[in-house]
């Protein structure tokens, strides 16, 4: 993958992240799925994604995660890339990459959609 | 150390910006890490519930109070980061022969950015933190 595409990627994936997650948080917040006072009150993780699943948004969450499964891929493949110094081994670590992104986005999407 | 020679370039601490780059990276490959097994923990425990259970032991609280924090400075100073990258934040260099400034450091937007940066993780992190270890452990 050319370096600017990969870097392409990133940006919009960080994007929709930055902007999303407080979106989907603040929405959620707003149309009283999820007290404030309990968004307050409660363990982080309980309440993201645990809680948007529970009130039957986890379709929404599953876009933002899957998009952090990819943001995080492609900054995994910067990061070993500087590791690896043949072509050969980079052309490995994308196939490995890629094959860890596919995967591990689709069981995302299953568990926030699927999974209660 | 020198430039292009793998991971022990990222501390090769000069200024600021370095140090909020070898953060950048080492909260992202956190991020990954502790992200990246959830899924695959909630489908092989069945449900969210057991899979949270991991979560509440002091380890699991250990390991979401770096996670509170990662997040907070990963996405302020990626925030930065696509600012910059994107044209918005920009500065001109100060060609001063004695002290000359970069363009990125000449910059008002940057260094605001910055400060929101330390500030946001450093109160976020304390609520996050402080959630972590006392708030609620189950939803209604």
């Amino acid at each position: 993958m050319r370096a600017s595409t990969e870097r392409t990627i990133l940006i919009i994936g960080a994007f929709i992240m930055v902007i999303g997650m407080p979106a989907v948080i603040l929405a959620a917040i707003a149309l009283g799925e999820i007290p404030l006072d309990k968004a307050l009150s409660t363990h982080p993780l309980v309440t993201i994604p645990y809680a948007f699943v529970k009130i039957g948004w986890g379709l929404i969450w599953a876009v933002v995660a899957v998009d952090w499964v990819v943001h995080g891929s492609h900054g995994m493949r910067r990061v070993l890339g500087e590791l690896i110094k043949s072509e050969r081994g980079r052309k490995i670590l994308d196939f490995l990459i890629n094959a860890i992104m596919v995967i591990t986005g689709i069981v995302m999407f299953y568990v926030l959609v699927f999974v209660t | 150390m020198r430039a292009g020679r793998g991971i022990g370039e990222w501390f090769r601490v000069i200024n600021l910006e370095r140090v909020l780059f070898l953060l950048h990276r080492i909260t992202g490959v956190y991020l990954v890490l502790y992200i990246f097994p959830r899924p695959y923990l909630i489908l092989l425990y069945g449900s969210w519930e057991e899979a949270l259970k991991l979560d509440m032991t002091p380890i699991g609280k250990l390991l979401a109070a770096f996670f509170v924090f990662s997040i907070l400075l990963h996405g302020i100073n990626g925030l930065r980061i696509m600012l910059v990258e994107l044209g918005v934040i920009k500065g001109w260099p100060v060609r001063d022969p004695i002290k000359p400034t970069p363009a990125l450091r000449a910059s008002k937007a940057n260094w605001l950015m910055v400060v929101l940066t330390v500030l946001g993780t450093i109160i976020g992190t304390a609520i996050g933190t402080y959630l972590v270890l006392y708030g609620a452990e189950t939803w209604p």
